[in-house]
């Protein structure tokens, strides 16, 4: 109605709804892989890794899900298509931050990295105490 | 916080030549290098494809699966597939043979493995995506008929549920809900009897004088007899949605007994072999 003239107002919405959720998702990645490089361990590595995956991939895939219900001409397929990323997205939410969390608590409990430049570690403090 | 100013050389080389090949694939893929791109016509392969996978108006020589890949692998390449599900299932002889030594039980008691798993965080999210394995590959397999999938991709789909099990918790979980090798073996040899009984019985027919011939799913011109394509609402494709239940059974099961043997820790082997 307001950009777009053929569509009307609430998948227009929709539509500038996706796109913001999609350039989040840029500036998300932009960010991780910026960290993946500047950051000094293996763990804040990780938890760029993270911002990577879950505002990355996760927030452009609920912006596809709205845009493709917004684009009117797709006909049916945009159920599918909607559909599809909107399950991609839980699965990610769901399973990502499972797996970097593993690989932290693996590398942290077998000491193959060492928790080198680092401002406190209550991961050790807490093991020691257990042994207490 | 000590951040090194230079990077190496390797980091520089290596940045430049994943740009390098980014530029290349991109020139690649607009000088047509993806090789066919889709026209809006239809071509010849897929014609013929439609002509002989789902035919309503000339159902002389059809196979009664809208799918074409699933078509062609259980109804005309029918003999390929099913040697190569043999072919399987013999492998999997051979990896339990290999494994196999008088001693070594398939079953632990709690007090020879202990495994705790991973953390809580993993188990509870696990539980989770094992649920959601389990659905999709018998989706998978339900519909391989009518959607891509088949029974083959479903059977290595479900198997995963057993690999993240025994990752995120351990061997013990999945024996104290009597998922063995002992229960996994049989049920194999069941789908692949299903397999073999569904290709064999319309030349049992034939023996009654009926003309037809192994692995027949539709009628054809010279074989007058065939499996039904659908029940109401429900299009099985002839015999193809029972051939993709029984190569998902075989398949899953199949690919569980390798994992269970897999997970098995050469430790006890050795305490075996020692003795």
């Amino acid at each position: 109605m307001f950009i777009f003239p053929e569509l009307n107002p609430l998948e227009e919405i929709a539509l500038i709804i996706g796109i913001i959720l999609t350039l989040i998702g840029v500036f998300c990645d932009i960010v991780g892989s910026i960290g993946m490089v500047r950051f000094p361990n293996f763990f804040v590595r990780l938890h760029a890794a993270t911002v990577g995956t879950i505002g990355g991939a996760v927030y452009p895939l609920f912006g596809i899900t709205l845009m493709s219900l917004a684009l009117n001409y797709l006909g049916v397929m945009r159920y599918f298509i909607a559909t599809g990323a909107f399950l991609t997205a839980i699965a990610i939410v769901l399973t990502a931050p499972v797996g970097s969390h593993a690989l932290a608590r693996a590398a942290h409990r077998s000491k193959t990295v060492p928790v080198e430049p680092k401002v406190c570690d209550f991961l050790k403090e807490d093991e020691r105490l257990i042994e207490e | 916080m000590v951040i090194s100013k230079v990077r190496p050389r390797s980091e520089i080389i290596i940045g430049l030549g994943v740009a390098l090949l980014l530029v290349l694939t991109l020139f690649a893929v607009i000088a047509g290098a993806t090789g066919f791109t889709p026209k809006e016509d239809i071509r010849p392969l897929a014609k013929f494809y439609l002509y002989y996978a789902i035919n309503w108006y000339e159902k002389k020589f059809w196979a009664a699966s809208p799918e074409a890949v699933n078509s062609m692998v259980w109804d005309y390449r029918g003999y390929d597939t099913l040697y190569e599900t043999s072919v399987f299932f013999l492998a999997i002889i051979g990896a339990i043979a290999v494994f196999r030594i008088p001693g070594v039980k398939d079953v632990f008691s709690k007090g020879i493995l202990s495994g705790r798993g991973l953390s809580l965080i993993v188990k509870t999210i696990t539980k989770l995506v094992i649920a959601f394995v389990l659905i999709v590959s018998i989706a998978i397999a339900v519909h391989g008929n009518l959607t891509p999938g088949g029974g083959f991709q479903a059977g290595s789909a479900i198997s995963i549920a057993t690999l993240l099990a025994i990752a995120a918790f351990s061997r013990i979980f999945l024996e104290e809900r009597k998922i063995t090798t002992k229960l996994m073996l049989p049920i194999r040899v069941l789908g692949v009897l299903g397999i073999g009984l569904l290709a064999l019985g319309p030349a049992l027919i034939a023996l009654s004088g009926i003309m037809s011939f192994v692995i027949q799913n539709q009628p054809k011109p010279w074989a007058d007899w065939g499996f039904i394509p659908g029940v109401g609402p429900f299009w099985l494709s002839g015999n193809q949605f029972f051939y993709n239940f029984f190569e998902f059974v075989a398949v899953g099961a199949g690919f569980t007994v390798i994992y269970l043997i897999f997970s098995i820790p050469e430790l006890i082997y050795k305490r075996v072999l020692k003795k």
